[in-house]
């Protein structure tokens, strides 16, 4: 590090006219000094919620348990020939197993090591300040909820390590009871503000009740940020999951029931230049279950500690006013005359929450920083499916600057520093293990599948050793693309809709893409009604690039597509590929295992492979399972629940066999070499 | 009158002599008692004592307050009498001090030492920076009038008075919203009556909507004109002649049953003239509304209004036992006075908050009370808004409410104190010693107290014992008894702070008053969020200076009413009255979602219609269009308001 302070200019689409945004380096400063006297400084925050109070633990637990919910449920329970007393120990049980304590003594010791371990394996973690500053003046004004990115375990402590960092009100974080059990980190993440939920409880009237006031107490009444994680998990393969809506319900409620004037929604968009877990990802997605979370397996992950990870963007969004959002989309006077722990959220409110949901996600990627890593993936992966494993350097540098430049044109922020090249050479250097620059002035892309690792976990893997071989570097190749794939999916939609139709009119053009974008809602992330402003903003970017035109609303094919609709669909083609293979393999019999049915798609996908064509990463689980899920909405396949009780997957035949044959236009109205 | 014979009239004040009137007498009964009052001939009343109380039958042509021209007595474009108003005063090298004129409030004729500076902090205002109301208009000024010539010759043949000179029409085609006062002082309305009729009795109004059924023009009822829901203002799209029907000369009070303690009042009394007529006699009806200076009897029962003292005597459903009203249709009526009645849904309540969609009161009966021997002020302090509203809510658990407890936040305490006279050395010693008491002894933060004013009525004996009650509560929830002149001053400002907003104008300050009911749970929240949500706005419109105020000014078992004051300073704003609209649309919404109703009694009229439909199904909705179909076929009342 040369400068002391690390600031960054990221420039942002050009043409929009927005200010460059100013990233600072967090670990600046503490490659300078020590970090002992860095934990151990005065500590006090800046921008506390104006009417919060501080309330401890044990006032939390008395606030929740006294509350109209809780009592009201417990009564009804007992009412239900439940004991009293029984039920008032439970729910002092589960709030013992839920509360959190925040401990300041707790955040200096990861105030002290955690800026140790970021300075051994990360380069820069660059943070927009402007948008800290903005946080702390919301903050004051109305209780905030926090929705970082979840695309690492790093994610956990990243927040709250900010809030230390800029004398922020810390976080409370809503957390996965599996970490609970972790040695030592369980009851140190608890000490920094985390409380555990159970992963499953909706069926547990009282604990429902239970975390439900839990959580409102902490919103309403401490006014403390609440920081959880929209999408629920850890995304597995670096794009945005679909958004869970039980929190976001859950926090709205306070706004929907006039309990609070308003809550803001601020998004936290954190991109990792490279993911401590990305081969495990590769793994998991392509059928290896994941290890169970412990203290033993993180000390064994110490070996990460001798790598290089790149740096970190965070970008701290604008908040979102939940009554803004809202209130255009539910009545509150409908229920405002129940009491409001006796008036669930109605079907609409829900689904209101839902657009939330989606909306914020839509906010988060469009704070996510590119790195032009995920954009050289997009031409390796390229290169694979043409069954090489290296190119010349100079290519790759020549079509990453090219495609570079267009996606910043489209509203990408990436972060190149120096020139392409350098930044090319930097990436292949942190990614050495993916992709390395050899001394014949070509790049070569590395089989990373590890034999030991796919069979010490247990379970057989279902599939072939041949099919690995591959799949493990592409799957870990998708998952960069995946990072940036938000930007192109509504150009990539229109191109594969207008691939298939040629020369169409506008509205079948528009038809056709509203399908396509239904079809991949789970893969992609979609605004909800928003289907028209998705379909312009796809024609507009194929027709500012020359590659689609418009003539008296008839849509053209520009000479048959040109470079940038070509790497469109070589982007989405390991989707269509795993769609259509599930949509076959559904249609092919009655399913009464949903885990059967999977497998048997993923197979139906190797099949189709064969070494030298990619694609491999069509073999994702988490595509596939998102396929069936969208099939079944569409209205391909019924759930009957037979008489031993099972629930089966039964086609419509009329409706998947449609689909398949769409799908099976699109394949083949692309250049591909499958066997199908 | 022609109907009634010097016969009828005699049997009539025979009945009022015999010592047990009945019941089933009283149809058609007050009619003919107004023959005997306003009849003229009057030759066979004098002198007659027809009831034990010393008084005498009402004066032909009784005294009003306020009279038929008010813009004689009255501001023209503001609130309340020529006489009273702040004045703001600089003398030379020293700061601005603000006063109020008059003697009518006793804060008159006096200066406000700190007044100025509040106003300075608060709201920014530059006293420099003066902006004075345009001039009253010129003759062309006005509206053209559009004519019914043949309406007008009725009017005339019929004997009804009537104007159709500018001023006259202008009075009559507003209430008191900011946005009407702001045209009043800065425009013209579009739309103004184009015709002013003053019926003297329920016949004449009888034969006024009878002819404006027959000619085709609309009729807007007028009382005292203190609406501020935009009920009075003219629908700019009507192309009928409008005709604004003042019912200020039907005051008479017509009889006062002393057995059953009611009386007939004729609907275009002002309160202060009900309430002057009646103690005369030893009764007050105890509705005291706010503008009960100015509101009439018949505007009270066409809004649902709700007095001060409401503890005591009720709202106006629960003092009127008998409505009279004209419609198109015929005139409604009930028979019976008994005290309550098992008759199918109660169709005065068609009238009861009808706002002169459906017609205009004509007579009402009354319950009246005797007047208190004690009527006692009292206060007291709370060290914040939340622990004097656990106060409010258990007086009104134990139903133990004084005539009147109203509760006042933070922000209105200190306005409060910021009108307060000067006082000699004696009082500033008592206040140093109040303050140091309360803020270094008692804890209490200057910054989060407010003040719980008090009204006690009754004899001796039932005041002291509520006023007993009522500490103990207070000190419960850590509450102090703060004297009588904190209460008094409080219930003084109520009257006063309509002024203050004329003065406000001058300075690009606009101000305005909102109103809801709320159940108890939410009383706290609706508070704090609509005074987030007003704050908010102001912030994302670049209003700096800016006074949002509450307090919950009635208590019932299930829910209270809170009253909201608005202010702000426009200086830098385009568009202020679109400005304060849209803010008022926010806070409104806000008050829906948080389970606040649209109106606790200032009605709905036409700036409240948008959330009609938030309030009361489409079915419920559909039959007060049926009954208004009903009663008024072709739309004669055509106001507009409420549907």
């Amino acid at each position: 590090m040369e400068g002391a302070v690390g600031h960054t200019a990221l420039s942002e689409p050009s043409g929009q006219g927005k200010p460059t945004c100013q990233y600072i380096d967090l670990l600046a400063e503490r490659r300078q000094s020590s970090d002992l006297r860095w934990a151990i400084r005065e500590w006090k925050s800046v921008g506390d919620y104006k009417y919060g109070n501080h309330l401890t633990r044990k006032e939390i637990f008395d606030h929740v348990l006294q509350s109209d919910r809780v009592q009201h449920t417990i009564s009804q329970l007992v009412e239900g020939g439940k004991d009293q007393e029984v039920l008032i120990n439970e729910v002092e049980e589960i709030l013992e197993q839920m509360g959190h304590t925040q401990d300041i003594s707790v955040i200096r010791q990861f105030a002290f090591v955690l800026p140790k371990i970021m300075k051994r394996i990360y380069g820069k973690v660059m943070i927009n300040e402007e948008g800290i500053e903005k946080l702390r003046s919301t903050l004051v004004e109305t209780p905030v909820v926090l929705l970082p990115t979840h695309r690492s375990y790093a994610d956990f402590l990243l927040v709250s390590y900010i809030a230390y960092h800029f004398n922020l009100p810390l976080p409370v974080i809503a957390a996965g009871m599996d970490f609970m059990s972790m040695a030592v980190i369980g009851d140190k993440l608890r000490g920094s503000g985390a409380f555990y939920i159970r992963r499953s409880f909706m069926d547990n009237t009282l604990y429902w009740a239970v975390f439900q006031e839990y959580v409102l107490t902490i919103v309403e009444c401490t006014g403390a940020p609440l920081e959880f994680f929209l999408e629920g998990t850890r995304s597995r393969s670096g794009k945005s999951l679909p958004p869970k809506i039980g929190l976001l319900g859950c926090v709205s409620e306070c706004w929907l029931r006039g309990r609070l004037p308003d809550l803001a929604i601020v998004p936290i968009s954190i991109s990792y230049e490279r993911t401590l877990e990305e081969k495990l990802y590769a793994y998991e997605l392509l059928g290896v279950p994941k290890p169970k979370e412990s203290t033993s397996g993180l000390l064994k992950a110490t070996s990460i500690l001798k790598e290089n990870y790149g740096d970190i963007y965070i970008t701290v969004g604008d908040a979102v006013s939940v009554r803004e959002f809202l209130e255009p989309l539910v009545d509150r006077h409908l229920s405002v005359a129940t009491p409001s722990h006796l008036a669930p959220l109605s079907r609409p409110e829900l689904s209101a929450c839902e657009s939330l949901g989606y909306h914020m996600l839509r906010k988060i990627q469009q704070g996510v920083v590119t790195s032009v890593w995920s954009v050289m993936c997009i031409h390796l992966q390229r290169v694979l499916s043409t069954g090489q494993w290296s190119l010349p350097f100079d290519t790759l540098v020549q079509e990453t600057a090219w495609l570079i430049d267009l996606l910043k044109r489209i509203g990408a922020v990436i972060s190149v520093e120096g020139g392409v090249k350098e930044s090319v050479e930097r990436c292949l250097e942190i990614h050495r293990e993916v992709a390395r620059l050899g001394e014949d002035g070509r790049v070569h892309i590395q089989r990373l599948y590890n034999h030991s690792l796919a069979t010490t976990n247990g379970t057989k893997m279902s599939l072939k050793g041949t099919s690995l071989i591959n799949a493990v570097t592409e799957q870990v190749l998708q998952h960069y693309i995946n990072k940036v794939i938000h930007l192109l999916i509504r150009p990539a939609l229109l191109s594969l809709a207008l691939i298939s139709l040629h020369t169409t009119t506008l509205e079948k053009l528009k038809s056709r893409f509203e399908f396509l974008r239904s079809l991949f809602g789970y893969d992609f992330i979609f605004e909800k009604n928003a289907e028209g402003r998705d379909f312009m903003e796809g024609l507009s970017v194929m027709m500012w690039c020359g590659e689609a035109s418009l003539v008296q609303d008839h849509v053209h094919l520009v000479q048959g597509g040109g470079r940038f609709m070509k790497t469109l669909l070589n982007v989405l083609s390991p989707f269509v590929l795993a769609y259509f293979c599930t949509a076959r393999t559904l249609a092919s019999q009655e399913w009464v295992d949903n885990g059967e049915l999977v497998a048997a798609s993923q197979l139906a996908v190797e099949n189709c492979l064969t070494p030298g064509s990619g694609r491999y990463s069509a073999l994702s689980l988490d595509s596939i399972r998102h396929a069936l899920r969208a099939l079944t909405r569409m209205g391909a396949a019924t759930r009957i629940t037979g008489e031993d009780g099972k629930v089966r997957l039964k086609p419509v035949v009329q409706s998947v066999s449609s689909i398949v044959e769409v799908l099976g236009h699109l394949i083949r109205s692309q250049p591909l070499k499958h066997k199908l | 009158m022609a109907a009634s014979s010097a016969r009828d009239r005699l049997t009539v004040i025979r009945r009022h002599l015999a010592p047990h009137p009945r019941d089933s007498d009283l149809q058609g009964h007050g009619g003919q008692a107004e023959g005997a009052a306003g009849g003229g001939g009057g030759v066979q009343n004098k002198g007659i004592q027809w009831q034990t109380a010393s008084d005498t039958t009402p004066p032909p042509h009784p005294h009003t307050t306020i009279p038929r021209k008010r813009q004689d007595l009255l501001k023209w474009n503001g609130w309340g009498y020529q006489d009273s108003k702040f004045l703001v005063h600089k003398e030379k090298d020293k700061d601005y001090y603000v006063s109020f004129t008059g003697s009518r409030y006793k804060i008159g004729n006096l200066v406000l030492p700190h007044f100025a500076s509040w106003v300075k902090e608060t709201l920014g205002v530059k006293f420099d920076d003066c902006t004075p109301p345009q001039p009253p208009p010129q003759p062309q000024d006005y509206p053209a009038s559009i004519i019914n010539q043949e309406f007008l010759d009725e009017m005339k043949r019929l004997g009804i008075e009537m104007s159709i000179e500018g001023e006259d029409r202008l009075f009559r085609a507003h209430g008191h919203t900011l946005a009407e006062v702001f045209v009043l002082r800065e425009g013209m309305f579009p739309r103004i009556p184009d015709v002013v009729v003053w019926p003297g009795n329920h016949s004449e109004v009888v034969k006024v909507v009878a002819a404006a059924g027959k000619h085709n023009v609309a009729l807007i009822p007028f009382g005292g004109g203190t609406s501020v829901s935009g009920a009075l203002l003219c629908p700019e799209e009507e192309s009928r002649p409008i005709v604004s029907l003042d019912t200020s000369q039907m005051c008479r009070i017509l009889w006062v049953d002393e057995k059953n303690l009611t009386a007939r009042i004729e609907a275009g009394i002002i309160g202060q003239d009900l309430e002057k007529q009646l103690q005369a006699r030893g009764y007050t009806a105890g509705h005291e509304p706010d503008s009960y200076e100015f509101s009439s009897l018949g505007g009270w029962v066409a809004t649902r209004a709700s007095g001060m003292k409401k503890n005591v005597y009720g709202n106006i459903e629960d003092l009127v036992l008998q409505v009279r009203a004209v419609t198109p249709r015929g005139t409604i009526d009930r028979y019976t006075a008994g005290p309550r009645l098992s008759a199918g849904p109660d169709t005065q309540n068609f009238i009861m908050g009808s706002e002169g969609t459906m017609g205009v009161v004509t007579e009402v009966t009354l319950k009246v009370r005797p007047v208190p021997s004690v009527r006692r002020y009292g206060s007291v302090v709370f060290p914040d808004f939340s622990s004097g509203l656990a106060c409010m809510r258990q007086v009104a658990f134990h139903r133990c409410q004084p005539a009147s407890i109203r509760l006042m936040d933070n922000q209105q305490f200190k306005f409060g104190h910021a009108l307060k006279p000067p006082t000699g050395l004696m009082g500033l010693l008592s206040d140093g010693i109040k303050k140091i008491y309360l803020t270094r002894i008692r804890g209490f933060d200057l910054n989060t107290m407010c003040v719980a004013t008090l009204l006690f009525e009754g004899s001796e004996q039932d005041v002291a014992q509520q006023e007993r009650r009522i500490n103990t509560l207070a000190l419960e929830v850590g509450g102090i008894p703060a004297g009588e002149a904190n209460g008094e001053r409080g219930y003084m400002l109520t009257f006063v702070i309509a002024y203050i907003r004329d003065l406000g104008f001058d300075y690009g300050i606009v101000a305005e008053s909102f109103e809801t009911s709320v159940p108890w749970d939410r009383v706290a929240t609706l508070c704090h969020n609509v005074k987030h949500r007003v704050h908010s706005q102001c912030q994302e419109r670049g209003i700096k200076h800016r006074f949002v105020t509450c307090r919950v000014t009635q208590t019932y078992d299930a829910g209270a009413c809170v009253y909201f004051y608005f202010a702000f300073n426009y200086r830098g704003l385009s568009d202020p009255v679109h400005v304060y609209e849209e803010i008022e649309t926010n806070a409104r919404n806000e008050i829906l979602g948080c389970g606040g109703s649209i109106s606790h009694h200032h009605g709905v009229g036409k700036v409240r219609r948008q959330w009609m439909s938030q309030t009361i199904s489409e079915t419920s909705l559909g039959a007060l269009r049926a009954v208004k179909q009903y009663f008024d076929p072709d739309n004669i009342f055509a106001s507009g308001n409420l549907i």
